[in-house]
């Protein structure tokens, strides 16, 4: 019976290869190569793809609106999806299932469909946030030319923060209300007790969470795709958005890889980053546990 | 544990046979029917080959053929196209924009139709299509693509209020500075309930092919080129004047929104469709759209809107762009004269006609040009005039990048992160680098 459990590992370590390690291999095999899907001859390069990325300028612009981008992203999904948890945590609130299933509802919606609310939301001639705008006595706003980079970054978070609330929610309950009962006869407050006791137990799920906003936030595409495209003069060319650009619309598939590797490349790096930063012991706490 | 391993493995056996024998039964069943013709298209053309299958059916009850069509959108038919030719699993047509048809056949992807049937070529083909699609469709001096339906680049603008305000339809530059200064006016604007800008077209990434499409005629206007003679020539006096005009609609005269640089591929002819602008750059295909955000009928939209050619600059004539979706054949076919039979049958002026006027889209041939209802279908009628003044735009496998380029050039221009020079000089220099093309 011992050898079930490891032969189901097998299984799906196989499926995992196939679908996700194979391709990264693949890609940074392909980032050696002058390969186009209409390009008749490949031709292997070695780092050629690597030095002109190094000297792309558009690469760069790339890499600053990425940074502002998930930047942005991340902070508000984080921050917003702490406040949200903290208040679902309430006991005795009432309503509490209408308020859950409420912020849920973003998240059961497609990427591409998001985009599509906040692309009619945005619109500055027939948009409804204009509308609504308007109505305030407040001039008409052109959202997605002079408010590019803040509106993208509000559609992804309207839909990813709930992500984080149902992370810190799950996580929130989970803590002993025998602690708080102790700090109440303490005398600590609400503040008090969410900073010395909510806060540090969710060191864990913190750094879990932050790890996969971040790199979600760093691959998502579909949003600034049908939002600005990029736009305008590449305020929101994130570095998701070249990458498809140079391997689907130019189908140079050589640089476009090499672009895939470097995202993956800033993937591990910032995941690094953050065991770093919440410490090694985080991850052992979470073992030990 | 070896219970569940032998029920497994059965199951999976199992499967296995029933798989096969449909499969096995299913090729059968195709051999017995017909010849099977794959077929990559857009849900607007779809139905028309499945007619032309029927009707080649009809008339050859021994040559049968089984269509087979996969049906997509316009966003994902090149990726789609491009995989499945480079996989070796192309169709044996498939609808492909005029602008790829260079950059496939340089792969090799595609079957010129003179090596298929050069007699059809010479006496159908290259006669009763227009000279710019045979030009436009052909690569290396071969035919590559047959034209499903064309579309023009045009200037649309508010025909029952130029005439109440005694202002022509704009034939040259000055008069499109002048007619747009006049309506950009406020008293203007307001008399008709306009927007806050008087003209709208787009002029940036987002819209993407479109701004290639609907502004590359203003630098043909002026005499301009982006190639001529295997050398990269946009850098010139007339290509700066155009673009510089373009830039002035937004930051001199102040007569098109900044926005412009934002918009979607369809912004300008909403805008023209809600009557917040007296004219927009646009093309022929937007008719329908314009009539409906307008919520006009076919009389009200011919009474109240208008439409010319892009107006010639100081140093060229009236220009325009032809459009349009063409169907292809791929190297891969394993039945190519079967699969131009079929398309004989779908870009027929019978079958034709039947689309252009239920879709209200150009018919690239002339027959059926000639053969359209001066009432019914006047749009289709007026601009087809402009068809043998058209132009297409560059036949270069390279055109994806090159189009962004174009776009780029405009778009920095038009926003002011360049002047017109600046930006004509750069686009022109990464031009070059991208086709290997001499700078002139």
């Amino acid at each position: 019976m011992k050898k079930t459990p490891i032969l189901l590992m097998l299984l799906a370590l196989l499926i995992l290869a196939a679908f996700s390690i194979y391709p990264v291999f693949n890609a940074f095999r392909l980032s050696l190569f002058d390969m186009g899907l209409l390009q008749r001859e490949v031709t292997f390069v070695g780092l050629k793809n690597y030095s002109v990325l190094l000297s792309d300028p558009l690469f760069y612009n790339s890499l600053k609106a990425t940074l502002l981008f998930a930047g942005g992203s991340v902070a508000i999904q984080y921050f917003l999806g702490l406040f949200l948890a903290t208040l679902l945590s309430t006991q005795d609130l009432k309503g509490i299932r209408f308020f859950r299933s409420s912020f849920i509802l973003p998240y059961t919606l497609s990427e591409l469909v998001v985009a599509l609310v906040w692309l009619h939301i945005y619109d500055s001639n027939f948009g409804v946030l204009n509308g609504f705008v308007n109505a305030l006595g407040v001039p008409v706003q052109r959202w997605l030319f002079d408010w590019a980079m803040p509106a993208v970054i509000v559609a992804n978070c309207w839909w990813g923060s709930t992500f984080s609330m149902l992370l810190l929610e799950s996580a929130m309950k989970g803590i002993p209300a025998e602690l708080y009962e102790a700090a109440k006869v303490d005398g600590a407050s609400g503040l008090q007790q969410f900073f010395k006791i909510t806060l540090p137990s969710l060191h864990y799920v913190s750094m879990l969470n932050l790890i996969m906003i971040t790199l979600l936030t760093i691959n998502a595409f579909g949003i600034v795709f049908v939002l600005t495209f990029g736009g305008p003069q590449n305020a929101t060319d994130v570095i998701g958005m070249y990458m498809w650009r140079n391997a689907f619309r130019f189908m140079d598939l050589g640089y476009g890889a090499t672009l895939a590797v470097v995202i993956f490349i800033f993937n591990i790096i910032i995941t690094l980053l953050y065991i770093r930063v919440f410490g090694k012991e985080t991850l052992k706490g979470s073992v030990s546990k | 544990m070896k219970k569940v391993v032998h029920f497994m493995v059965v199951l999976l056996a199992g499967l296995l046979f029933t798989a096969g024998l449909f499969a096995a039964g299913e090729k059968e069943a195709k051999v017995a029917e017909g010849v099977t013709i794959k077929v990559i298209n857009q849900e607007r053309w779809a139905p028309y080959v499945e007619k032309a299958v029927e009707k080649w059916n009809a008339a050859n009850p021994d040559k049968k053929v089984v269509l087979d069509q996969l049906v997509l959108g316009y966003p994902q038919l090149r990726q789609k196209i491009a995989t499945a030719a480079a996989g070796g699993m192309a169709p044996d047509f498939s609808l492909i924009d005029s602008v790829w048809v260079a950059e496939f056949a340089n792969a090799g992807f595609l079957m010129p139709l003179d090596e298929i049937d050069p007699t059809w070529v010479e006496n159908d083909y290259n006669k009763d299509f227009y000279p710019v699609f045979v030009e436009g469709d052909s690569f290396d001096g071969q035919p590559y693509g047959i034209h499903s339906q064309t579309d023009m680049a045009l200037i649309w603008y508010r025909k029952d209020w130029f005439s109440s305000e005694g202002i022509k339809a704009p034939e040259t530059w000055e008069e499109l500075v002048r007619a747009v200064q006049h309506f950009q006016q406020p008293q203007v604007r307001r008399k008709y309930g306009m927007g806050e800008y008087a003209f709208a077209f787009p002029a940036g990434l987002k819209a993407a092919e479109t701004v290639t499409y609907q502004l590359t005629p203003f630098i043909w206007s002026n005499g301009g080129d982006v190639f001529r003679n295997n050398t990269v020539v946009l850098n010139s006096s007339t290509t700066v004047a155009a673009i510089k005009l373009l830039s002035d609609f937004v930051n001199m005269y102040k007569a098109v929104s900044p926005e412009c640089i934002a918009y979607e591929w369809n912004t300008a002819l909403k805008l023209m469709g809600t009557g917040q602008v007296a004219l927009s750059v646009g093309g022929s295909y937007e008719g329908s759209m314009i009539k409906e955000a307008a919520g006009w009928d076919d009389a009200t939209f011919r009474e109240k809107v208008g439409f010319v050619p892009i107006p010639a600059g100081p140093n060229g004539e009236q220009a325009t762009t032809a459009g349009g979706m063409a169907y292809a054949i791929y190297r891969q076919s394993k039945n190519p004269e079967l699969a131009l039979e079929i398309l004989k049958l779908t870009t027929g002026p019978e079958l034709m006609y039947e689309f252009c006027a239920s879709t209200g889209q150009n018919p690239p041939r002339i027959s059926v040009v000639n053969k359209l209802d001066q009432q019914k279908d006047w749009l289709l009628v007026e601009t087809s005039d402009m068809l043998y003044n058209a132009r297409v735009r560059p036949i270069i496998p390279e055109y994806a990048k090159v189009s962004e380029q174009l776009q780029r050039m405009v778009e920095n221009a038009v926003s002011g992160k360049a002047t017109p020079e600046e930006a004509v000089a750069e686009a022109a220099k990464n031009i070059s680098v991208i086709t290997g093309l001499p700078l002139k």
